[in-house]
């Protein structure tokens, strides 16, 4: 029983050393992803791991829509689904909904209206999970609103437009020409 | 052949009366009442919520496998969720529905409605849940400002932030003080540091004394009283009494003291003077107050010094 102060007055501060420790190692962490979102944000290049911190992703998502490189965007925002949370995947679908019907308008203002319809579908795609996510979305609605103006839904494209229903990539490059190969 | 037919046609007939009987009357029929939280006013993108009420005969079971899955609905109508809750003959369906309707003027729009299938004595009876009508309405103008760009029309992106390392410095922070101030009860049981025992001052403390003395103005009591706390304080210095011919003695067991000897010795001589010799007058006459007072200054400069 006399050991028992010993034991509380050395273990106390022990523990809160080790708490003290543990925080300062996971506020570096942050700090470092914070450091790797600024740079992202200066328009360096840094390489992202799909695993990395949600908030870093999303950083190197805002910039790959910045750079144009949606291919790229597009599978970073899925690999979020599912880990992330709810307002950092809301905020995902969202920016990158609007940088595909961003490319579908220009394609639209330069007259290129057929090329401009898989973007604007892609676009309405995404703010539909964006809503899903957050059915209260004012932007995404609103956004969502202009998309589906330049392009109807109608009952028989059911399957192509659900949440669930997803375009056939394929089709939507059918007009890039291919190789030629030489006639009969 | 015929042996074998005719159990199986017996069994069957059994089976085909037992199912007749077991036909319910026609006023304990399932009931069925869907409410809905609003029929209009709905955006795209907004839940509805609807309550299926379902009033069905005593020992009638839901088949829940009829029930409708959560998932795309129609082209513009997903359902996202369904529970079902029981109270007696009350088989409630709360559904929750999310519209995706893009509307450009207000109009409405019919909910599909479902079949449900019920167990009653037995027998598969299916309840067809009736489609309502919801109004949505349109989030923008039919015709909007003409914009120069037609990007103009869209909300802006919402920027990346960025992690809340602060708080976890606050955090880090906080637990840190919380840690030195747990250290404070250990460093007080183990006599670390500012808890570990100083030796006593007792001449720094008698100085002190003198000083407040002295404050008061020079009397022959005040004079009396001077001696005696600096006895004291030679008492505590050599945790005994010390009287004039226990000096050298003292002196050799705290030799830190031993440059004091000339005034130590005059302030025995005082000292004998003034209580042995009652003449106070004189006594102050061969060490006077001040110089009392720079004896208990050297001395405890002395006891500073020591280790």
């Amino acid at each position: 029983m006399r050991r028992a102060p010993t034991i509380l007055f050395t273990g106390l501060p022990v523990l809160l050393v080790l708490a003290v420790l543990a925080t300062a190692v996971w506020a570096r962490h942050l700090a470092a992803d914070n450091r790797a979102i600024t740079g992202l944000k200066a328009n360096r290049d840094l390489a992202v791991a799909p695993g990395a911190a949600p908030a870093v992703v999303l950083a190197r998502v805002e910039f790959l829509i910045r750079q144009d490189r949606l291919t790229e965007a597009q599978p970073l925002v899925e690999a979020l689904d599912g880990r992330a949370d709810p307002r950092i995947r809301t905020d995902a679908h969202y920016n990158l909904a609007n940088a595909w019907l961003r490319r579908g308008l220009d394609l639209i203002t330069e007259g290129k209206i057929d090329a401009a319809g898989p973007f604007v579908v892609l676009a309405r795609q995404e703010y539909r999970r964006a809503l899903t996510l957050a059915p209260d979305d004012w932007d995404a609605k609103f956004n969502l609103d202009v998309a589906s103006r330049l392009i109807r839904d109608f009952p028989a494209f059911e399957r192509t437009v659900g949440d669930t229903g997803q375009v056939d990539r394929k089709r939507l490059w059918t007009d890039i020409p291919g190789t030629p190969r030489g006639g009969p | 052949m015929a042996a074998r037919i005719l159990p199986i046609a017996a069994t069957l007939t059994v089976l085909l009366l037992g199912a007749a009987q077991a036909q319910p009357a026609g006023d304990a029929s399932p009931d069925v009442v869907v409410r809905a939280e609003r029929d209009i006013g709905f955006f795209t993108g907004d839940l509805i919520r609807a309550d299926v009420i379902l009033t069905v005969p005593a020992g009638a079971t839901l088949d829940r496998a009829s029930l409708p899955v959560p998932g795309p609905v129609a082209y513009w109508l997903d359902l996202r969720d369904i529970t079902v809750v029981r109270h007696g003959r009350t088989i409630t369906l709360h559904l929750i529905y999310q519209n995706f309707y893009v509307a450009l003027d207000a109009r409405r729009m019919q909910m599909p409605g479902f079949p449900v299938g019920l167990l009653i004595g037995g027998t598969a009876q299916a309840v067809d849940v009736p489609p309502w009508t919801i109004g949505v309405s349109p989030l923008r103008e039919v015709a909007p400002p003409v914009q120069e760009d037609p990007k103009a029309y869209l909300q802006p992106d919402r920027p990346a932030g960025y992690l809340d390392t602060g708080r976890w410095w606050t955090v880090t922070g906080g637990l840190a003080v919380a840690a030195l101030l747990a250290l404070l009860p250990l460093a007080y049981h183990r006599a670390w540091g500012p808890f570990r025992r100083r030796p006593a001052r007792d001449f720094a403390a008698a100085v002190r004394h003198l000083r407040r003395l002295g404050a008061r103005g020079e009397t022959e009591t005040g004079y009396l009283e001077a001696l005696l706390i600096l006895h004291r304080a030679l008492d505590g210095a050599a945790g005994r009494r010390v009287l004039a011919d226990d000096m050298p003695a003292f002196l050799n067991r705290r030799p830190v003291f031993t440059p004091a000897r000339a005034g130590l010795e005059a302030f025995f001589q005082a000292s004998r003077q003034a209580f042995f010799g009652s003449a106070p007058a004189k006594a102050r006459q061969v060490l006077p107050f001040k110089d009392l007072q720079v004896l208990g200054r050297s001395l405890a400069a002395a006891e500073r010094g020591r280790p």
